[in-house]
């Protein structure tokens, strides 16, 4: 076997960043959220996340139901229906258990605790996330002695 | 990693380590903020302890005042990145076993894992977080410092002096050290790095390799030698540790235009090709990145150049230019390339296209006029000269070819003298160079 060149060993996938498209119905006012810049992943665990989302989009207690993408640089607008599943998506629902009310800013750090999940997407996108930061501490973790 | 529980007994020495800290958090970012906040609560950090800013000059300030042993802070804050607040604080709180500092980043690419390496920083903490990635990362690097080994401590010892440039002490107590652990990678890195300070290169290179029989893959070492290697021009050697170091370890994209200039003194001309063909498809919504593929390309470029293959150098200088973000340097670069090459109008259409706005009204003007002087009869080259001087577009880069033009025009040497003593008077540094030119078409003229 020939011997390897210095750009055989560069992967262009260390440049890739994961990232995931959010948008969500919310069940108790019948109000969607279909901007996805307007949601942004937070913290993620297995049984629920954290979002930033639009002040006022929600109040504890209410019922979400939030849709999961993959990140498209073009993600083409969808509209999400008064009930069922988004085509492209895979969705979870939950209740909002906590809401930070950030003074002078127009979002708020919402937390949403799963009572329904689409287990195998979801606890794949979990995981995804926490070899991410897995591997950037273990390649961190090299360097130190 | 289970919760951390404060109230446990065995977590009291972290708890107490943390009780006495300052905290900053600096991001811009509210929502990180809060969930660091928190963190450090739990951790046993007290609330009159934590700090907050949002941006470099708050930090600096809190930095300056209440002199905080840990901080998290986004790699980018108001234009300024993590490191340079980093050496703000490596400066002001000299003692680092008492320290924390973690970066916040909002890319949670792999790549993002040559900030800790590169740098004296205990973690990088990429969002969505984790509550257990969190507080994995932390603990994992302030737990070592909470009861510090004797070995960790004469280390520390040696780097303060190695800072100090106190080099005599640094090697007295690191060599001391070296018996104190098992592996000691850590003192041979340090005693290399001040070896190399005394300009002791071998004895610099000996303590690298020495670091890398306890561990072959340690980044610190293997960085250390590619760059002793790179300054002493030992390209071979350094191309063979670039290569131990990529088998592991990401490409840290400030890396990138270096790693081409490695691959050409090397003759390694396919990974050039293999460079040039994939650098415009990195993600790259980073600028830093951005301008390192651009410098990278431009270096493609040039290259493919000299070895005749104007195809593949076009493309390069023109994705280069895509890239570049306004950088001047690099523009100026890929123009350069192109007039030496003489492509001028090419050159051209990729400073119309893709740097209008890199250059103010007169840089823009001088930058066409030099394309012009490339491919204009000296008549026209003295006409252009001429509008520009009138309208102010004074510039060095202006009156020499206009000297040029003017003689090869058979113009008297008398306006040429008028010419020369203008640019002389307005350019004084160029005066000498100017009069030399002169002294010599006046001795061939008669």
């Amino acid at each position: 076997m020939s011997e390897k060149l210095l750009f055989d060993l560069i992967n262009i996938n260390d440049y890739k960043s994961t990232r995931h498209i959010f948008l969500s119905r919310n069940e108790s006012s019948g109000t969607s959220i279909v901007d996805p810049q307007l949601i942004q992943l937070i913290e993620i665990e297995e049984k629920g996340i954290k979002l930033k989302m639009p002040k006022n989009s929600c109040q504890k207690g209410h019922n979400l139901t939030i849709f999961i993408f993959e990140y498209k640089n073009n993600f083409e607008p969808v509209k999400i229906p008064t009930e069922g599943k988004v085509k492209g998506s895979f969705d979870c629902i939950g209740k909002v258990v906590n809401i930070d009310i950030i003074e002078n800013e127009t979002y708020s750090i919402v937390e949403i605790e799963f009572s329904q999940i689409d287990e195998k997407p979801w606890m794949d996108l979990v995981k995804k996330y926490k070899s991410i930061n897995d591997k950037i501490r273990n390649i961190s973790a090299m360097g130190k002695n | 990693m289970a919760m951390f529980d404060p109230a446990d007994k065995k977590n009291k020495p972290v708890v107490d380590f943390f009780s006495t800290k300052q905290v900053l958090i600096i991001d811009p970012n509210r929502t990180n903020r809060v969930s660091i906040k928190k963190l450090m609560t739990q951790l046993g950090v007290k609330l009159p302890n934590l700090h907050m800013s949002d941006n470099f000059e708050m930090a600096k300030e809190i930095i300056d005042q209440q002199s905080p042993e840990i901080i998290f802070s986004n790699y980018t804050v108001t234009n300024k990145t993590a490191i340079e607040i980093l050496d703000y604080h490596i400066e002001k709180v000299e003692n680092r076993l008492n320290t924390g500092f973690f970066v916040i980043s909002e890319n949670n690419s792999p790549v993002m894992a040559t900030i800790p390496l590169e740098y004296d920083i205990d973690g990088l903490l990429t969002t969505p977080f984790t509550i257990d990635g969190l507080q994995t990362t932390v603990l994992g690097s302030i737990t070592p410092k909470v009861a510090p080994s004797k070995y960790d401590m004469a280390v520390e010892e040696g780097r303060l002096a190695f800072y100090k440039n106190n080099f005599d002490h640094a090697i007295e107590v690191l060599s001391k050290a070296k018996s104190a652990s098992k592996k000691p990678i850590s003192a041979l890195f340090l005693l290399g790095e001040t070896f190399k300070k005394r300009k002791e290169m071998k004895k610099a290179q000996d303590n690298f390799e020495e670091g890398l029989t306890f561990d072959s893959k340690n980044y610190k070492c293997l960085n250390a030698l590619y760059k002793l290697f790179q300054e002493q021009s030992q390209f071979t050697d350094a191309y063979r540790i670039a290569k131990t170091i990529l088998t592991d370890y990401p490409l840290n994209p400030s890396k990138i235009p270096e790693l081409i200039r490695l691959s050409i003194q090397n003759a390694d001309f396919e990974s050039i090709l293999g460079f040039a063909s994939v650098l415009n498809q990195i993600e790259n919504t980073d600028p830093e990145l951005k301008r390192n593929i651009s410098a990278g390309l431009a270096i493609c470029g040039k290259f493919f150049m000299t070895i005749d293959k104007k195809t593949e150098g076009k493309k390069s200088l023109e994705d280069s230019a895509k890239l570049s973000e306004g950088k001047k340097e690099i523009v100026e670069n890929i123009l350069n390339t192109l007039i030496d090459n003489n492509e001028v109008d090419f050159a051209e259409g990729v400073l119309t296209k893709y740097a209008g706005d890199t250059f103010d009204v007169k840089a823009f003007d001088i930058l066409i006029f030099q394309l012009d002087c490339k491919r204009c009869s000296p008549d026209d080259i003295f006409l252009k000269a001429k509008t520009l001087i009138n309208k102010g577009t004074k510039d060095i880069l202006v009156y020499k070819p206009l000297i040029k033009a003017m003689k090869e025009m058979g113009k008297s040497v008398e306006d040429i003298e008028d010419i020369t003593f203008e640019a002389s008077r307005e350019f004084p540094e160029y005066k000498e160079e100017l009069q030399k030119d002169l002294e010599s078409y006046k001795k061939q003229a008669t």
